[in-house]
């Protein structure tokens, strides 16, 4: 015969099981952000054993092509075309507390340990989507800070000063060419939104262009609202992957240009898809722990809910990002 | 037979009569005869192995499974009608059963050599064969398609990887879709199932699961 305690471990157990699928799924829908990303396959499941992840970056380029005439010779010469970038994955987690008073009250009723077993989950999954949301708005990541990499580290609105993303230093790293293949690309506004928003738009856009495909751009609020104000007639034009996401948007050129609250005043990210991503440990997706006692409390017990994953970027030159943007 | 000759040649050393003549060759036939059993009988290879073995029953070698060739006739005087009988029916049936053996191995290897054949040259005109082998192989070993010649074998074969190739039913696309992500707690559909149920109704679902193993909920 169980206990009270074990009896509710179990149910609590149970009942996370049965609706973990769900709360990711609804952790992923209800981030915009991430439900453009898993729209586009780039939200991966992976195993992440080892102390940190590889992401392998085509930068090298071969140097022995060459147009010839009859007889001519090639350099044999090998290259090796990968460099690698590293990062570490990230752990992230909120805790359950169960009082043995508090299932004392409930007793025998099944309803009332229920009613107070779901509104715990739902705190719980509530937290961990608003921690998942700033952390991919925050401007940190790499090793030294425990949070997921945020959008304004992977494309950071001052590309040429000394920062090191995914271990390698973007004002320093350059390709056989001696181009600076680790910056993202940014632009200044170059004055009022009503006069110089579409230029300026388009002119980033293009040059993001000449190395990716941009296909999302996010802005704050404000910015979205002027856009949207000012280029009515061309942005009327929808964007049918959005729509059947469900997102609320407006297109640029028919890309998807939607708005997020944590985005910095004044900003619009330019982002090719296919080169972002966010990989997760499908053993450690939102997976609750065992319920352990807590030490000196009688039958009053914790457990965790973690996941563990981080965000990463193969490109970041076909990225972009347009600063100082108002009416 | 040189004295015998001189004491009757008598007067004439080089006249023999006829009579004498026939008598002697006569003679002579039979003694040459008992010469050859006598010689048939000690120089048999049984007899010199029996010799050989210091006079211990000869092992018997594989091509010798004729039993009463290594039986004196002393012994079979010493044995009973019943053991003579035995002994012969024994001896009738190893060998029958030898020449059997020897018939069946000889029907196997002409029948294995058949079969090879015939197989080479299904592969000659067949070039997918091969690929479809290992399942021509799995259906052969069904019962009902024991009698299926190769090229019987080879058309079920290629209708069973028809089937398989099929294109994918509604139900099955729905499924594959829902299986490109991770679905934590089960299958695609019980993944569907419980995403259409609120949050309560899910807490008692497993309420009830946990009911059914451990009972009502205790209040202790």
């Amino acid at each position: 015969m169980s206990t009270l305690t074990e009896y509710l471990n179990t149910l609590y157990t149970t009942t996370w099981a049965k609706r973990r699928a769900k709360d990711v799924d609804q952790v992923f829908e209800e981030n915009r952000l991430l439900n453009l990303m898993k729209s586009k396959g780039m939200i991966k499941m992976e195993n992440t054993d080892g102390r940190r992840f590889e992401i392998p970056l085509r930068v090298k380029k071969t140097t022995t092509s060459k147009f010839f005439s009859k007889g001519a010779t090639f350099t044999i010469s090998d290259y090796d075309p990968l460099t690698v970038a590293y990062d570490t994955y990230k752990n992230l987690g909120d805790q359950i507390v169960r009082y043995w008073e508090d299932d004392k009250v409930n007793g025998g009723s099944k309803t009332r340990h229920i009613k107070l077993m779901n509104s715990k989950l739902d705190g719980t999954r509530d937290t961990l989507m608003e921690k998942v949301e700033d952390a991919l708005w925050s401007d940190t990541g790499g090793a030294s800070v425990d949070d997921y990499n945020g959008l304004p580290y992977l494309i950071d609105d001052s590309p040429s000063t000394s920062a090191t993303i995914h271990g390698i230093n973007q004002s320093t790293a350059v390709d056989s060419g001696g181009n600076y293949y680790w910056r993202n690309q940014q632009k200044t506004s170059s004055g009022a939104f009503s006069v110089y928003g579409e230029s300026d738009m388009t002119n980033l856009l293009n040059t993001c262009e000449r190395w990716g495909k941009i296909d999302l751009l996010i802005s704050d609020q404000t910015t979205h609202e002027l856009g949207e104000a000012e280029a009515l007639e061309r942005v009327r034009v929808v964007n049918k992957e959005a729509v059947d996401l469900g997102l609320d948007h407006i297109t640029f050129k028919g890309r998807i240009w939607i708005w997020s609250p944590k985005c910095t005043t004044g900003y619009t990210y330019f982002i090719d898809r296919r080169h972002i991503g966010f990989s997760i440990d499908p053993a450690v997706n939102m997976t609750m722990g065992p319920w352990k006692k807590i030490p000196n409390q009688y039958e009053d017990v914790v457990t965790q809910i973690v996941q563990r994953g981080n965000t990463w970027t193969d490109k970041r030159r076909c990225h972009g990002i347009c600063t100082g943007q108002g009416a | 037979m040189a004295g015998e000759n001189e004491e009757h040649t008598g007067d004439n050393e080089d006249m023999v009569s006829k009579a004498d003549l026939d008598e002697a060759l006569t003679r002579n036939e039979t003694l040459e005869k008992d010469l050859e059993d006598v010689r048939m009988e000690v120089l048999t290879p049984a007899y010199q192995r029996f010799l050989d073995s210091d006079g211990k029953t000869p092992e018997k070698t594989p091509d010798e499974k004729i039993p009463d060739a290594s039986i004196p006739d002393d012994k079979f005087e010493k044995m009973t009608k019943k053991e003579i009988f035995d002994l012969a029916v024994t001896t009738a049936e190893e060998r029958i059963n030898g020449t059997l053996t020897q018939r069946e191995q000889q029907s196997k290897e002409l029948s294995k050599a058949k079969t090879q054949r015939e197989v080479a040259a299904f592969a000659k005109t067949h070039e997918d064969y091969e690929t479809f082998r290992p399942i021509m192989y799995g259906i052969s070993l069904d019962p009902k398609h024991a009698d299926k010649s190769l090229a019987q074998l080879y058309e079920a074969a290629k209708t069973h990887v028809k089937s398989i190739h099929s294109e994918p039913s509604d139900a099955e696309k729905e499924k594959s879709r829902n299986s490109v992500n991770e679905k934590p707690g089960g299958d695609a559909s019980s993944l569907a199932k419980l995403k259409s149920m609120d949050n309560t109704a899910i807490a008692n679902e497993a309420a009830a699961e946990v009911e059914e193993k451990l009972g009502p909920i205790p209040t202790q």
